[in-house]
C-alpha cells in the first residue's frame, strides 16, 4: 500500500511545473463549473434548466460541507456522525440572523462559519483527550439532541414547520438568485466557496498543521514527542471541518429560503460520512468525487422506486469491496503501480554523514560541564507495582548516558517519565536547569527533548520526508492564516524547512526514499528515519529507547559513528541499551537499573566489572565478567 | 405513587432492551473492536423474521426460536463478509461504512418486502396486563428483565466457564498473542458476532409483541443501545448492562416530571456529560497507555 | 511519484463531473413551452411511509389506466411519474425542479409531509406548476402567510377543519366535558396544535391536556398517566398508526379507556397491528370503503383489485381508504381541467381548475376550486368529512358500527 495518495508536502521546493497534469486538471474542474450556467447557449438547448442547476449547486454545498469531512477523518483520523447537525446549526443561523435581526447575508455567512466552528471545538475539545472514538458518539448524540431542540423550539425554530420566508440574500444590493436573469450569481457565490473549500483544504495539507493532523492520527505517542498538542491539532481540525459544514448550511439557507429540522438528520450525516470515504478519505479529489458519485447515484436510482434505497447500500458495498480506499484513492493507487514501472533503482546513501550543513543546524546545546538532566529520588508506581524506585541521577551536557539493566528494570519507564509520558509518582526533575513538574510530552518536546521509540513510531502513510517536516513543525513560527494564506514569510520558511529537512535525509543517507512511504522503508531504513525526525526538532537532549534492536552489525556501528558524532556536537544523548559491545563503545557514563533502583552508576569499565551488576545480569553464583 | 411504578415497570422492561442490545455491541467490540454499526436490524429482524414465519404457517413456539438463530446467522455473515474484510488495520473505519450500508440493504429489502406498516407479533402473553392499581404490565414485557438476567448468567458462565468463552476472552485481551497460541481468532470473533446477533435479535422478539414489528423499530433503539454500551465503558459487561437499564428508567421519570417531547435532548445531554465527567466510561477502568 | 498520484485524483475528480454532465445531457433536454401529459408526483416511496405512497400511486395508476383506454385526454395517454421525497424537504425540491423542467409535466401531486409541500412554494411559484395535495392536511399547506396561493390546490382534508369537526365530535361524547389532545411531534401534529386551540376556544371547551411525542416513541405510559390523572375522558389524536398502536397499548397497560376522535393518521394498519382494542376508536375521514358504495366507487375497487391482484384482495386491503379516494378523485378533476383547458399547458390547466364542475367519490365537487379565495384552493370541504369507527378490525362509518350513540 503505498502512502502517496495522500496529500504531500513536497510543494514548496519542487514547484508542480506551471503545466502539470494537476493543474490543468484543475483548470478543467473550474472552467466546467464556471462555464455549466451557460452551456445551452453552446449546444443549443434547453439545458441546464433550473433542476439541473440545482443538483450542481446542491452538490456543491454538499462538496463544501465534506471537503470538511473530509479534512476531519482524512487527515486527523476523527469521525464524526453529527455533522448534519452542524450543517443545520450553520443553516439556522444563517436564516433567523436574516429573518429575525436583519443581518446582511455576508454578516449572516460570517455567523453560519463561526457558531459551528466554535460549537466543534466545545465538543471536540474534551472528547479527542481521552478516546478518538468519543468524539463520534459526542457527536451522535450532538446531533440527535440539537435535532430534538430544532424540533421543540417552536418559538425560535418554527419548530418542525421550519422557518419560512428567508428572504432572499443581496450583495451590495444585487439579489442572488440562479436564474439567467441575475447571470446566475447565487450559482457563482456557492462555485466560489467551493473553490475556497479546496483552497483551504489543499493550503492544510501542505503546511505543517496538515502533517500535524495525519501524524496524530498515525501514531499519537510520535506525534506528541515531536512537539504537537495532539488535543489542540485535534480540536482544530474539528473546528474547520465544523466551519465549513456551517458555510455549506448557510448557503443552503439561502438557496431553499426554507429550513426545517428535517434536512439535518442523523441520516444525512451518514451519507456526509459515505461521501467522504466513498470519494477517498484523505485525498484532495475524493470530496468532489465522492459528492458528486453519490448524489448523482441518489437522481439515477429513482427509477427502482421502492428498491432504490437498497440499490443505494448496495452500491455502496460494491464500491467499498472494489475500491477500498475510495475511488479516487483506488484510482491513484492503481495509476502509482502503473507508474512505478521502470522507476530508478533508489541508492542508500552512507550514513552518519555529517554535511558541513549539519553542524551548522545543530543546536548549540548547553555549556560542557552542566548538568542537562538531574532527576531526585524519582519514582514511579502503577498501583502496587514499582516501576522506578527513587532514582537519582544526573547527565552531564554533551554525554553520551546509557541507560542499562535487565528487563522490566524501569529503563524504558524511567525515560518515559523524562519525555513526559508518564507523570512520576514522587521526586523531582531538572531539565536544562530548570525544575520542572509533570509537563506534557509535547511541551517538552518544545524545550529540547527528542526521543525515540522502542517499536519505531513512524508516519507510516506520511512519506519519509514528511516525516522529518513533523520533526520540524515546533520550530513554525507562521500562524494559522498566514499558512493558510500561503503569505510570503510562511512559504520562505516552509522552504527553509524543506531545505533542512532533505539536509537531514542526506546525513543519515535517505534522499532517494524522501518520497516513499515510511512504512514501506526496510527496518533498518525506519530506524535512522526515527533518528532523522527526531533530529528535526533540534534537539537538546535526545532520548533513545533501544535504537540497535533489530539491526545488523554494520548498521550498529554506523549508529555508533553518529551518536558519538552528536555528542561532539554538543548534544546529550540518553541511550536506553542491551547491547554491550555498543555501550562500551559509545557512552561516557552508564547507569545500571534493576527492578527500579539504581545499583551502579560510574564509567563504563568500571560498571561492568561491578559484581552487583553481573549478579543482576546472570543471578547469584554468575561468572565474574560480563561477556564483552 | 401509582406513576413512579409504572416508571420504574416500563423504565425496567425499556431498559433491559437497551442493556440487551448494549451487551451485543459489547461481545462484538471485544472480539473485534469492531461492531455491526447498525446492529439495530438484528433486533429488528428477531422480530419480523418471527412475523414471516408465523404468516408461513409456523408455530410460535417454532417460529420464535427459528427467527433469533436466523437473525443470529445473518449477524454472523455480516462479520465475515462485511467487517472483517474492513478491520485489518488498527483504527480502521472501512467497517462502519459496509455494516451501515448493509444495514441500509436490510431496511429497505424488509420495507419493500414486508411492507413499511407495524404488524402485529401475537404472544399470548401481551394480551392482558398485569395491573396494580392504576400502573400496569405487560407479563410479556417482563420477560425482558427476565431473559437479560438469563442472558447475563449465561454470558458470565460462557466467557469464564467454557474453553471457547475462554478462548473469547483471550482475543479481547490480546489477538496476536491469542492468535499465537493457537487460537483461531477469525472464528472466535465470528462466534462473537453470532452471539451478538442472539442477544439482539431476542431482545427485538421479546419487545415485539408490545411495540409491533416494522421495519424500522430497530433504528432508534440500535443508536441508543450502541450509546449505552459506550457510557458504560464498552469493555465491561456489568456496566452495560446496569447503565442499560438505568437508561430505561430514567427515560421514563424524564418523561413523566421533565419533558416528554424533549426526553431524548435530556437523555443524551446527561449522556454527554456522563462521558465528560468519565472519559474511561462509568464502569471502564483507567486505561494504560503503553508507550 | 506523490505528485503524479494526486494528479490522477484531480483527473477522477473531473471525470467524475464530466459523467454527471454526460448523465445530464443523455436525458434529452425539454425543449417544447407545452407541458407533456404526464402528472408527476413526490411523496415518500422508501422509509417508515413508504406504504402511504404505495397506496396513492395504486389509486392514481389505475384511475389513469381507466382514462387511457377511454382515450385518454386530448387525445394523448396521461402517465404519471413518482419520485421519492424520502420525507426530506430539500429533496422533494429537487423532484418537483425535476417534474417540472425535466419531465416537463403538467402537474404535479405530493405527499402528507407538511415541511415539503412547504418547501415547493417558492419553486412551483417559479416555474408556475399546479400542485395537488391528496393526503396533505396541514393548514399552511394551502393557506399560505402572504395569501398569495395561486398553485397549490387540495383535493383532501384541512385540519383547520378537521379540528373543528373532530371537538364538536369530541364535546358531543365527553361526558365530563375533560378533552385532550394528543399529536406526534411533527410538522403536522404540531401544526394543528393552534388549529385545535381555536376550535376548543369557538367551540367552549378547555383543553384538560396537550401530549405529544416523537415519531418511533414506543411507550406513552407518561403522557396517558398524566391526562388520566386529569380527568380526560375524551382524547383528540394527531398521529399516525405505528404510534397510535403504542399509544393504546400504553392506555391499556393502566387499564384507562378513553374515547378517541382521531384524525386519518390512523388507517387499517392499525387496527391489523393492535386488534380488538382498536374497536370504538373514531376517525375523520373524507371516503369509506366498506360502508354502501357507488356503481362509481364499486368499479374503482374492482379495477385496483383487477391491477394489483397481490395488493387488493378486499376494501380492507386499502391501506388509506380517505387518501386513496381523494387521490383518484383529483386524477378526475385534473382530466376534467385539462379538457377545459384544451391544451397540456400549466397556466390553462390552473386556470381551469376553478371552472372544474365534477361528482367524485368523496364529494360533489361545484365548484372544486374558487379562485382568488385561498381557503378554496381546497376542494374537500368540512360538510363532506365522514366520522368512521374501527369495529372487529374493520373501518367501517359510524352508522354501521355501535358506536353512531353519543354520550
Amino acid at each position: 500500500m503505498s502512502a502517496s495518495d495522500r496529500p504531500s508536502g513536497s510543494g514548496g521546493v519542487n514547484r508542480p511545473h506551471l503545466l502539470s497534469s494537476s493543474r490543468i486538471a484543475l483548470a478543467l474542474f473550474v472552467l466546467a463549473i464556471a462555464l455549466f450556467p451557460w452551456t445551452g447557449d453552446f449546444i443549443d438547448a434547453r439545458f441546464p434548466t433550473s433542476y439541473e442547476l440545482r443538483l450542481v449547486m446542491r452538490a456543491m454545498l454538499l462538496g463544501i460541507v465534506v471537503v470538511g469531512l473530509n479534512i476531519l477523518v482524512g487527515f486527523a483520523g476523527l469521525v464524526s456522525l453529527g455533522q448534519a447537525a452542524l450543517v443545520g446549526l450553520g443553516a439556522h443561523a444563517a436564516a433567523l440572523l436574516a429573518l429575525r435581526a436583519d443581518m446582511p447575508f455576508l454578516a449572516c455567512m460570517a455567523f453560519a462559519v463561526a457558531l459551528p466552528a466554535a460549537m466543534g471545538a466545545m465538543l471536540a475539545f474534551p472528547t479527542v483527550r481521552v478516546r478518538p472514538l468519543y468524539l463520534t458518539v459526542i457527536t451522535i448524540a450532538f446531533g440527535l439532541v440539537f435535532l430534538n431542540i430544532l424540533r421543540e423550539w417552536v418559538s425560535l425554530t418554527g419548530g418542525a414547520s421550519g422557518l419560512t420566508g428567508i428572504p432572499r440574500p443581496t450583495i451590495l444590493g444585487e439579489r442572488l438568485m440562479a436564474t439567467r436573469a441575475a447571470s446566475f450569481n447565487y450559482y457563482y457565490v456557492i462555485a466560489l466557496c467551493l473553490l475556497l473549500a479546496l483552497w483551504v483544504q489543499w493550503a492544510l495539507a501542505r503546511s505543517r498543521y496538515g502533517r500535524a493532523m495525519r501524524a496524530a492520527a498515525e501514531s499519537e505517542n510520535a506525534a506528541r514527542a515531536l512537539g504537537i498538542s495532539v488535543v489542540g491539532i485535534r480540536t482544530l481540525a474539528f473546528a474547520i471541518s465544523a466551519g465549513l459544514a456551517g458555510l455549506g448550511g448557510g448557503l443552503f439557507a439561502n438557496l431553499a429560503l426554507f429550513v426545517n429540522y428535517e434536512t439535518f438528520t442523523f441520516n444525512s450525516s451518514i451519507e456526509l460520512l459515505v461521501m467522504t470515504i466513498l470519494g477517498g478519505s484523505g485525498t484532495l479529489a475524493g470530496p468532489v468525487v465522492g459528492t458528486a458519485v453519490l448524489y448523482a447515484a441518489g437522481q439515477v436510482l429513482q427509477e427502482l422506486q421502492e428498491w432504490q434505497t437498497f440499490a443505494y447500500g448496495l452500491l455502496l458495498v460494491l464500491v467499498l469491496f472494489l475500491m477500498p480506499e475510495g475511488i479516487v484513492g483506488s484510482l491513484g493507487k492503481l495509476a502509482a503501480r502503473l507508474g512505478r514501472r521502470g522507476a530508478v533503482e533508489r541508492q542508500t546513501g552512507a550514513w552518519p554523514n555529517f554535511l558541513p550543513g549539519f553542524t551548522a543546524l545543530a543546536s548549540e546545546g548547553e555549556e560542557r560541564g552542566q548538568a542537562t538532566l538531574i532527576t531526585r529520588d524519582l519514582t514511579l508506581r502503577f498501583g502496587g507495582l514499582t516501576a522506578v524506585s527513587s532514582v537519582t541521577m544526573e547527565v552531564a551536557s554533551g554525554t553520551v548516558h546509557a541507560l542499562i539493566g535487565p528487563n522490566g528494570a524501569g529503563k524504558s519507564s524511567l525515560l518515559n517519565i523524562v519525555s513526559g509520558f508518564y507523570a512520576a509518582t514522587a521526586g523531582q526533575v531538572t531539565l536544562f536547569g530548570e525544575a520542572l513538574g509533570h509537563r506534557a510530552p509535547h511541551e517538552l518536546a518544545r524545550r529540547g527533548v527528542a526521543r525515540s521509540f522502542q517499536n519505531t513510531e513512524l508516519f507510516g502513510r506520511m512519506t519519509v520526508l514528511e516525516n522529518v517536516l513533523v520533526g520540524c513543525h515546533t520550530r513554525y513560527r507562521a500562524g494559522f492564516f498566514a499558512t493558510l494564506l500561503r503569505l510570503p514569510h510562511f512559504a520562505r520558511e516552509e522552504r527553509a524547512m524543506l531545505a533542512e529537512a532533505r539536509l537531514l535525509l542526506e546525513v543519515v543517507g535517505l534522499t532517494d526514499f524522501a518520497e516513499e512511504a515510511a512504512r514501506n522503508l526496510p527496518f533498518g531504513h525506519q530506524r535512522r528515519l526515527e533518528i532523522a525526525r527526531a533530529l528535526a526538532l533540534r534537539p537538546k537532549l535526545l532520548l533513545l529507547d533501544e535504537p540497535a534492536a533489530g539491526l545488523t552489525h554494520g548498521e550498529i556501528e554506523d549508529l555508533v559513528a553518529l551518536i558519538r558524532g552528536l555528542a561532539d556536537r554538543g548534544m546529550t544523548i540518553i541511550l536506553v541499551e542491551h547491547h554491550v559491545e555498543m555501550i562500551m563503545a559509545v557512552s561516557d557514563r552508564v547507569t545500571v537499573l534493576d527492578h527500579g533502583e539504581v545499583i551502579a552508576d560510574g564509567a563504563p569499565a568500571e560498571v561492568q566489572a561491578n559484581p552487583a551488576v553481573i549478579e543482576a545480569y546472570f543471578g547469584h553464583g554468575a561468572p565474574a565478567k560480563v561477556a564483552a | 405513587m401509582e406513576a413512579i411504578i409504572q416508571y420504574l415497570l416500563t423504565g425496567l422492561s425499556v431498559g433491559s432492551v437497551y442493556a440487551m442490545v448494549g451487551l451485543g455491541f459489547y461481545v462484538m467490540w471485544s472480539a473485534a473492536k469492531a461492531v455491526n454499526f447498525n446492529f439495530g436490524d438484528i433486533f429488528m429482524l428477531g422480530a419480523v423474521l418471527a412475523v414471516v414465519l408465523l404468516d408461513l404457517g409456523a408455530p410460535l413456539l417454532l417460529a420464535a426460536p427459528a427467527a433469533v438463530l436466523a437473525a443470529a446467522m445473518v449477524a454472523a455473515a455480516i462479520e465475515r463478509g462485511f467487517v472483517r474484510p474492513f478491520n485489518r488495520e488498527a483504527n480502521a473505519i472501512g467497517w462502519m461504512l459496509t455494516t451501515i450500508a448493509v444495514g441500509t440493504m436490510l431496511e429497505s429489502a424488509t420495507t419493500a418486502l414486508f411492507s413499511s406498516n407495524p404488524r402485529a407479533l401475537p404472544s399470548p402473553l401481551a394480551e392482558h396486563p398485569i395491573r396494580l392499581g392504576g400502573a400496569g404490565i405487560y407479563p410479556q414485557e417482563l420477560l425482558l428483565p427476565v431473559a437479560l438476567v438469563a442472558v447475563a448468567f449465561g454470558l458470565e458462565f460462557f466467557y469464564r466457564r467454557t474453553l471457547t468463552g475462554r478462548a473469547m476472552r483471550a482475543v479481547a485481551y490480546n489477538r496476536v498473542a491469542a492468535g499465537l497460541v493457537g487460537i483461531d481468532a477469525d472464528r472466535i470473533t465470528l462466534l462473537a458476532f453470532f452471539i451478538a446477533g442472539l442477544l439482539g435479535a431476542l431482545a427485538g422478539l421479546l419487545i415485539g409483541p408490545v411495540i409491533q414489528a416494522s421495519s424500522t423499530m430497530g433504528a432508534v433503539i440500535g443508536l441508543k443501545g450502541f450509546l449505552v454500551a459506550i457510557i458504560a465503558g464498552i469493555a465491561n459487561a456489568r456496566g452495560v448492562l446496569v447503565c442499560g437499564v438505568l437508561y430505561g428508567v430514567a427515560e421514563k421519570f424524564i418523561e413523566g416530571y421533565l419533558s416528554t417531547a424533549a426526553r431524548d435532548a435530556i437523555g443524551f445531554t446527561l449522556m454527554v456529560l456522563l462521558l465528560l465527567l468519565f472519559p474511561q466510561g462509568l464502569f471502564g477502568k483507567a486505561e494504560f497507555k503503553k508507550v | 511519484m506523490g505528485r503524479r498520484v494526486r494528479d490522477c485524483g484531480r483527473r477522477a475528480g473531473l471525470g467524475g463531473l464530466l459523467a454527471l454532465a454526460a448523465i445530464f445531457s443523455a436525458l434529452s433536454p425539454a425543449k417544447a413551452q407545452r407541458a407533456e401529459p404526464c402528472i408527476g408526483a413526490s411523496w415518500e416511496v422508501t422509509g417508515p411511509l413508504a406504504n402511504q405512497g404505495l397506496m396513492l400511486r395504486i389509486a392514481v395508476e389505475t384511475a389513469l389506466e381507466k382514462i387511457n383506454a377511454a382515450g385518454g385526454v386530448l387525445g394523448r395517454p396521461l402517465r404519471l411519474v413518482v419520485y421519492d421525497d424520502v420525507g426530506e424537504p430539500a429533496r422533494a425540491v429537487d423532484n418537483a425542479r425535476r417534474i417540472g423542467e425535466r419531465d416537463n409535466c403538467v402537474v404535479m401531486f405530493g405527499g402528507a409531509r407538511t415541511p415539503n409541500a412547504i418547501a415547493l412554494r417558492e419553486p412551483l411559484e417559479e416555474m408556475g406548476m399546479p400542485w395537488i395535495g391528496p393526503i396533505s392536511a396541514g393548514t399552511t399547506v394551502i393557506e399560505h402567510q402572504n395569501g398569495r396561493n395561486q398553485w397549490m390546490f387540495r383535493v383532501s382534508m384541512k385540519d383547520r377543519w378537521v379540528t373543528g369537526y373532530l371537538v364538536d365530535q369530541a364535546k358531543q361524547r365527553s361526558a365530563s366535558g375533560r378533552i385532550a389532545f394528543v399529536y406526534e411531534g411533527t410538522a403536522w401534529g404540531q401544526g394543528a396544535l393552534p388549529d385545535v386551540e381555536a376550535a376548543a376556544r369557538r367551540a367552549g371547551v378547555t383543553l384538560a391536556g396537550r401530549e405529544t411525542f416523537n415519531i418511533g416513541d414506543q411507550d406513552m405510559s407518561a403522557q396517558m398517566i398524566r391526562l388520566r390523572d386529569a380527568g380526560v375522558d375524551t382524547i383528540i389524536l394527531w398521529a399516525v398508526d405505528r404510534e397510535s398502536a403504542n399509544m393504546v397499548r400504553s392506555m391499556d397497560r393502566i387499564g384507562w379507556k378513553p374515547k378517541i376522535v382521531s384524525a386519518w393518521g390512523v388507517t387499517t394498519a392499525f387496527a391489523r397491528a393492535i386488534g380488538p382494542l382498536a374497536d370504538g376508536i373514531m376517525v375523520a375521514g373524507t371516503f369509506n370503503w366498506n360502508g354502501q358504495l357507488s356503481p362509481e366507487a364499486q368499479a374503482a375497487f374492482d379495477a385496483m383489485k383487477a391491477k394489483y391482484p397481490d395488493r387488493i384482495r378486499s376494501t380492507a386491503d386499502l391501506e388509506q381508504p380517505s387518501a386513496m379516494a381523494n387521490a383518484w378523485d383529483a386524477v378526475h378533476i385534473i382530466v376534467e381541467a385539462l379538457k377545459l383547458a384544451g391544451a397540456y399547458d400549466r397556466t390553462k390547466l390552473r386556470d381551469a381548475m376553478f371552472r372544474v364542475n365534477y361528482t367524485g367519490l368523496v364529494a360533489d365537487y361545484r365548484p372544486a376550486f374558487i379562485r382568488d379565495n385561498q381557503e378554496r384552493m381546497d376542494a374537500v370541504l368540512a360538510e363532506h368529512y365522514k366520522l368512521q369507527a374501527f369495529h372487529n378490525g374493520m373501518l367501517l362509518p359510524i352508522e354501521a358500527t355501535p358506536y353512531g350513540m353519543r354520550n
